[in-house]
């Protein structure tokens, strides 16, 4: 019998996404595991391509290939303002270029869940999120989840997020509640009840939240609120 | 056409030892306008003056960021400098990629040495016809160094390449004593003085012609084009030569006993490569 | 079963007859092949941060499965002025790293002569590019390294593996001492504030406390190990002061603990 060796591993935790009207925020756990060992209480899965970019890229799954990627959009975007008369790339061009890289890797995957965030030049939040080879919608979308506890996460962010199964009190269930943008104070609340639970209910998630904030008025802000480290 | 029956190439030398296609690339930098660059303790501040060949037409680029620590002034054919900033941009890249750290000033400056040496040595080939110069900061500090064709570099505290640049050295050496400690504003004013200085005689410094660039320590890469010129220009007052008249200066111009602030003559030492 | 490792796993010759070399044409070695296991193995290396510096150690055992095949194995190494590098997992990788890759790496930069040379995060990033470029080749370096040192001013320590995973931490172990030391470094370095409050005699102490334990219950570790402690002056770059400890002999050794334990081992009641 011969063991073949994995190239892959599983380094846990979560990542979150969600796009108001004129802001976006990412979010992840700083947990990294192996296995049931905590390898790092203190690693982050969010990073800024950029120095004075609005661009903001979070990924979960295998650490050195969400490394890898955060490392190749990084230098794409520098590269880009350097051949581009110091012109930001824009966030969908980032998009689609995004998918580009990962797809490219089909045949031997970057196995890593991406959502991409910035603000496009109106100002205006986009969000886009991937599968390790690269599809996503070019429409963008308003949350998203990946990562371990993201099957805990995801219906939390379509009932709150989407209003999804909540429908106006005097409809009597008839009516749904329309959908409307999340101001920010509500979407950071989100964000940290959405992590606090899954802490609870998923050991690869935990010890930490990484919170990034990319609006047109303040700019990129950055929050680490502690989670349970147990 | 030809000077003599030894600059058909880049690989023989003449019998008086030059190898006279290096020269000839030498001679491309000053047919371009020039540029100026200068260190203090702080700050690595370049100084360049745009030409556009027509009236209708837009000026040529002269200062180009590498990186975030790093950008370089060219003089001379600016295809031949893209050549180089791309490679540079790739070397700088490679450096963060690998090692994790900005490439120190002199590593960079190296490599494009290295380039352009190979080109004076093989047949079919052709030097850049471009002078650089390359300011950046590491972790030594502010930095400028000058590169030529020829595969010849050197760290300066200031000095000028391109037409009318002696001037612009003249100047630099007269005040280049109080570089050093020169803050961020007064290098500037410097460096925009000594472009003064290598101006023609009906020409002055503007918004539309002058292009400059400062990086410091902790301070990223900054280039200021255009309007953004203005801010200097305003601060420098006077925009035409203070030297009366565009003539080159004579000898008796340079202080005595040669300061060593432009220890590479550029106009008698283009071969001085064995050093 | 012989004890060819190359040979494990393969058919047997006497049951399919010797293979036929000749597909490989005038190369008769064989086609290239890739690490598919570590064969000469060392095991944990541990490593904590204290207020001016990190302490890492680890054994001098290299063993060829079970066997204790040799006592004398370095594995840590100095590299440049900045850098202690401590490898656990293949034997051989471990030296092709240390011999060949860094040295020739310091080799190339200690020429330059520029004052530039590598520091802790520069190493590590390097390591990490080579783990992780060797995996994606799918020939893997089968060894976990950590890399404690000094950079920015402060102490430095993180850890890259043959899958080119990398993290960072205040305390850190590869192997066996990722289950057994860990939780006795976390006890004084739960995160990196608490660093700050650390000496450098505490953390001596804790990772000795650390490689008994791990002599007590790994039982592919040795009482004779290597420590190094790289202490540095706090907010400068400048060279810090690397000691490196050799056969540093386990204190207060003794197995007279576990007469008392029943339930599993040699005893018959």
């Amino acid at each position: 019998m011969r063991h073949g060796w994995n190239p892959y591993t599983d380094n846990g935790g979560s990542i979150i996404g969600i796009a108001g009207d004129d802001f976006v925020i990412l979010a992840g756990d700083t947990r990294h595991t192996s296995g049931y060992n905590i390898n790092s209480r203190d690693e982050r899965k969010v990073y800024r391509l950029g120095e004075n970019s609005s661009l903001v890229l979070a990924t979960v799954g295998f650490g050195a290939d969400a490394k890898d990627l955060a490392q190749t959009m990084r230098r794409a975007v520098e590269d880009f303002k350097f051949q581009h008369n110091l012109k930001d790339m824009t966030v969908s061009a980032a998009a689609q270029f995004l998918c580009t890289v990962l797809y490219g890797n089909r045949f031997f995957p970057k196995y890593a869940y991406c959502i991409l965030g910035g603000l496009d030049k109106n100002g205006k939040a986009r969000l886009y999120s991937y599968d390790p080879v690269g599809s996503y919608s070019k429409e963008g979308e308003s949350r998203a989840a990946a990562g371990a506890a993201s099957s805990l996460i995801v219906p939390f962010l379509d009932n709150q997020v989407e209003f999804k199964n909540q429908y106006i009190p005097s409809s009597k269930g008839t009516q749904e509640r329309p959908v409307e943008h999340l101001d920010r104070d509500t979407v950071v609340r989100l964000v940290k009840d959405a992590f606090t639970g899954a802490t609870e209910r998923h050991i690869e998630v935990g010890d930490g939240l990484q919170i990034v904030t990319v609006s047109a008025q303040d700019g990129y802000q950055e929050e680490i609120m502690p989670l349970k480290r147990d | 056409m030809f000077r003599n029956n030894y600059d058909n190439d880049s690989v023989t030398f003449s019998p008086q030892g030059r190898i006279f296609q290096v020269e000839y690339a030498l001679e491309a930098i000053k047919q371009g306008s020039a540029a100026v660059g200068l260190v203090s303790k702080t700050h690595a501040v370049l100084v360049a003056l745009k030409r556009n060949a027509e009236e209708l037409g837009s000026y040529q680029k002269k200062i180009i960021g590498i990186d975030s620590h790093l950008g370089i002034a060219l003089a001379g054919l600016a295809p031949d400098a893209r050549v180089l900033s791309n490679f540079m941009r790739s070397q700088s890249m490679s450096s963060r990629l690998l090692y994790n750290r900005p490439i120190p000033v002199s590593r960079v400056v190296n490599a494009i040495a290295d380039k352009a040496q190979v080109n004076t040595q093989h047949y079919g080939r052709r030097p850049y016809g471009v002078g650089l110069l390359v300011a950046g900061v590491d972790e030594t500090g502010p930095h400028l160094w000058e590169f030529q064709p020829s595969g010849m570099v050197l760290e300066y505290r200031g000095t000028a390449i391109g037409a009318r640049s002696q001037s612009a050295r003249t100047y630099l050496e007269r005040n280049f004593e109080s570089f050093e400690n020169a803050s961020k504003e007064e290098l500037v004013l410097h460096g925009l003085k000594a472009l003064r200085d290598s101006l023609a005689q009906d020409k002055e410094l503007t918004t539309l012609n002058v292009s400059l660039a400062v990086v410091g320590i902790g301070k990223n890469f900054k280039l200021y084009d255009g309007d953004e010129v203005a801010e200097w220009l305003e601060k420098l007052g006077d925009t035409t030569s203070s030297r009366g008249g565009g003539a080159r200066p004579s000898a008796a111009d340079a202080p005595a006993g040669g300061a060593p602030v432009t220890t590479g003559d550029t106009e008698a030492g283009a071969m001085d490569t064995s050093e | 079963m012989n004890h060819f490792p190359e040979a494990w796993g393969r058919p047997r010759d006497d049951v399919y007859g010797s293979y036929d070399r000749s597909v490989f044409g005038h190369d008769a070695a064989g086609p290239t092949q890739h690490t598919q296991q570590p064969i000469v193995t060392g095991t944990s290396v541990v490593a904590l941060k204290f207020k001016d510096g990190v302490v890492i150690a680890a054994d001098n055992l290299a063993s060829y499965g079970s066997l204790a095949r040799f006592n004398d194995v370095e594995r840590l190494r100095q590299v440049g002025t900045h850098t202690i590098v401590g490898a656990s997992g293949d034997v051989s990788d471990m030296q092709f790293l240390y011999e060949k890759q860094l040295e020739n790496l310091i080799i190339a930069e200690d020429y330059q002569e520029d004052g530039h040379g590598l520091r802790a995060k520069h190493i590590y990033s390097y390591l990490s590019r080579v783990m992780y470029h060797r995996r994606s080749k799918m020939d893997p370096l089968w060894n976990v390294l950590l890399v404690a040192g000094w950079d920015d001013g402060k102490p430095f320590l993180a850890s890259a593996d043959l899958l080119g995973t990398t993290f960072s931490s205040p305390a850190l172990a590869s192997g066996f001492g990722a289950h057994l030391a860990v939780p006795l470094l976390r006890r004084i370095a739960p995160d990196e504030a608490s660093v700050a409050n650390i000496t450098r005699e505490q953390a001596i102490k804790t990772i000795e406390e650390c490689m008994k334990v791990l002599f007590y219950r790994d039982a592919r570790s040795m009482n004779k190990y290597t420590m190094a402690i790289v202490t540095g002056k706090e907010g400068t770059n400048d060279e810090p002061d690397i000691e490196i400890q050799k056969d540093v002999s386990l204190k207060q050794q003794s197995w007279k603990f576990a007469e008392k334990i029943r339930g599993y081992g040699a005893q018959t009641v």
